[in-house]
Formats: C-alpha cells, sequence, structure tokens
C-alpha cells in the first residue's frame, strides 16, 4: 500500500462467497477497521490482512460493508496509543507508540510518518495492531505527557522567516520574538 | 610610529578590560533574566492571541486554546472569522495580546472571553497591524495612485524645504546681529 495525503478509516465486513459447486461451509463475516486513502486500496488490505488470518481470499471472499467512519469529536485534543508491528531490514517487530492528535486518522497518519523517519519503515512493511484513545494518566511516553499540563507555556525561540521572493534584503531577517 | 603603535595597544588593552566588563555584566544581565525577567515575552500559552501568517485565513487572529504538540496548536477565533481547528506553530506570529480562559474551553467561553477582551478593537490600534494595514494599501495601489502619491510627495517635501530655508535664513541674520 502506498499512501499520500490524507487517511481515511473503513470499517469493511467481508466473509467467504457461497459456493454451489462446494460443500457449503459456515460463512462467517470478518469485520475490520482500515486505515487507507480510498476504499479501493482499504478493500485490497483487507483481504490481504483476512488471507493471513483465514482460508479466504479475493476470488471467494465478498465484501459486505465498506463504510468510512466519521472521526469522533475532531475538535477535541485526544491521546492514541498505537499498537502495530513492522518489518524491519533485520526482522519483525512489535511496538507501542503514543501521539497527540485530534482524531484517530490524524494519529495514524503521523504514525506512518513517524515510522518512515525513525524506522525508515515503508507503508507495507507497517501493520497497524490497534488503535485506542488513552486517558493522560495512562500515557507512558515523556513527549505525549509533557503536553498534560494546563498551564504550559514555552516562547518560540528561533524562527525561520518564510523564504523572502528577492535574493537580496535591506534588512537582516529578525529571527528573534 | 613607535608611538602611534603604543598608543594602539593602549586601546587594545582598554579594549579588553571593557570587553571583560561588558561580559561580567552580560552574564549579570542572564542571571537577572533567570532570576526574575524572562528574555521573551510572548508566549505559547493558553488565550494568547495570534496572527495567522499562512493559507486562507492570513491576516487574521485567533486565540490559542490548547497545545497539541511542539509544532501544533488548537485555535479558535471565531469572532474573527476563524473556526476553531489545529494549526502548525510555524505558520502564526505571537502578539503582545492575551485573554483569559481555561485550557480546551469551549467554543462559546471562547467566544465570550474574545469579545470581552475587545480583541479586534485592541489589534487595530497596534502599530503593528496599522504597519500591515499601510502594507496592504501600498500593494494594491495601481499606476496612477503611484503617481498622485508622488506628486503628493513632491508638494509634502517642497513645503518642508521652503520653511526649513525660512528658518535658515532667519538664524543667519540673527546671527549677523
Amino acid at each position: 500500500m502506498r499512501f499520500r495525503g490524507k487517511l481515511r478509516e473503513y470499517r469493511i465486513v467481508g466473509a467467504r462467497a457461497p459456493s454451489s459447486t462446494k460443500k457449503q461451509v459456515e460463512n462467517i463475516p470478518y469485520k475490520m477497521h482500515i486505515f487507507a486513502t480510498n476504499s479501493v486500496s482499504a478493500k485490497s488490505r483487507f483481504w490481504y490482512y483476512v488471507k493471513r488470518m483465514q482460508k479466504i481470499k479475493k476470488t471467494n471472499g465478498v465484501i459486505l460493508e465498506c463504510a468510512e467512519l466519521v472521526q469522533k469529536a475532531p475538535n477535541m485534543i485526544k491521546n492514541f496509543g498505537v499498537w502495530l508491528r513492522y518489518d524491519s531490514r533485520s526482522g519483525t517487530h512489535n511496538m507501542y507508540r503514543e501521539y497527540r492528535d485530534m482524531t484517530k486518522v490524524g494519529a495514524i497518519t503521523s504514525c506512518y510518518r513517524d515510522m518512515a523517519a525513525r524506522h525508515r519503515a515503508r507503508v507495507h512493511d507497517i501493520h497497524i495492531i490497534r488503535i485506542e484513545q488513552i486517558a493522560a494518566s495512562k500515557c507512558r511516553r515523556e513527549h505525549v505527557k509533557r503536553f498534560h499540563d494546563s498551564k504550559i507555556r514555552f516562547p518560540l525561540p528561533q524562527r525561520v522567516p518564510h523564504r523572502s521572493k528577492s535574493i537580496f534584503m535591506a534588512h537582516r531577517p529578525n529571527m528573534f520574538m | 610610529m613607535v608611538h602611534e603603535i603604543e598608543g594602539d595597544s593602549q586601546s587594545l588593552s582598554k579594549c579588553n578590560f571593557m570587553s571583560a566588563t561588558f561580559f561580567a555584566f552580560s552574564l549579570l544581565n542572564l542571571a537577572h533574566c533567570f532570576t526574575s525577567k524572562m528574555v521573551f515575552d510572548k508566549f505559547v500559552e493558553v488565550g494568547r492571541i495570534i496572527l495567522i501568517t499562512q493559507g486562507p485565513y492570513t491576516g487574521k487572529l485567533a486565540a490559542i486554546v490548547d497545545v497539541i504538540d511542539q509544532n501544533r496548536i488548537l485555535i479558535d477565533g471565531s469572532t474573527m472569522g476563524v473556526p476553531r481547528m489545529p494549526f502548525r506553530l510555524k505558520n502564526i506570529k505571537l502578539t503582545g495580546m492575551k485573554v483569559k480562559f481555561p485550557h480546551s474551553a469551549g467554543q462559546k467561553v471562547v467566544k465570550q472571553a474574545l469579545d470581552v477582551g475587545g480583541i479586534g478593537d485592541k489589534w487595530k490600534t497596534t502599530s503593528w497591524a496599522k504597519k500591515l494595514e499601510k502594507r496592504k494599501i501600498r500593494k494594491n495601489l495601481n499606476d496612477f495612485d503611484r503617481f498622485k502619491l508622488k506628486k503628493l510627495k513632491q508638494r509634502k517635501s517642497r513645503i518642508v524645504s521652503i520653511s526649513a530655508a525660512k528658518v535658515r535664513k532667519e538664524l543667519k541674520e540673527k546671527q549677523k546681529k
């Protein structure tokens, strides 16, 4: 999977397709929450995961539901815990990461970016196992806990101004505010 | 020649002494800063009024409602035409104005605080806002406007130079007497 731009959250339900020729087997529906850029790649990702866990694939399965989920309270800051596994150059690792964001998709987006930056993990190397909103008291990571302060206050010490259109300027930019 | 060099060395040693005292003073200043007054007077904090410098809301004001992480804040300027949304710290400038409300306060509370603070009117009186307004007017001048401006400027400088000449003449006459 590749992803460019914003991720969306999809709820996908799929099952083994009923077959007339073969012996009838129980068609248990499987539900999964998938983060993808569009419904096409979300469905594709669904079959990728289901294939690994059950003996069902796209050719002998049906999608019963593919719904994009609306993000809850998008104007409220939340803490998210993300459990994931990823393939590095030398092996497979499980990981727990924390993000502070407004939405689940926002947290997952920054998670993918973060994994790419810190671990050089590509999008197709990462499996998001679980994402959960967690209470401030349950947060473990220092970079998230640091912002749990109702009287938080910090300056912006050095601001790099937006690049000027002209090469030469009459005045040296003021970076100190 | 030798004398000159001596003089130079003297002044050099003086310089060293001066720089040493200056250094001591700056150290004292630094200590002073940490103890009583901080170097910075504008902080990223709840209630701080910011000026947006990038995107469709450029030039509008909003208040900081909460801090998401070190790069992003939650802003709200519903009375100034800016809806509540996360915003990058890179794309804002901190102003000297502040209003009071608790962190992550509801939209109603923020709106009330902005109204009570009279932020819009206060902003218009600042030299920063006036400068921005002037820059905007300058930018929107057409060729004829610029011509008119040139003519007005000429008229102004003529008046100034004539009256300055008068004063100069009077002074000269006084000196003669």
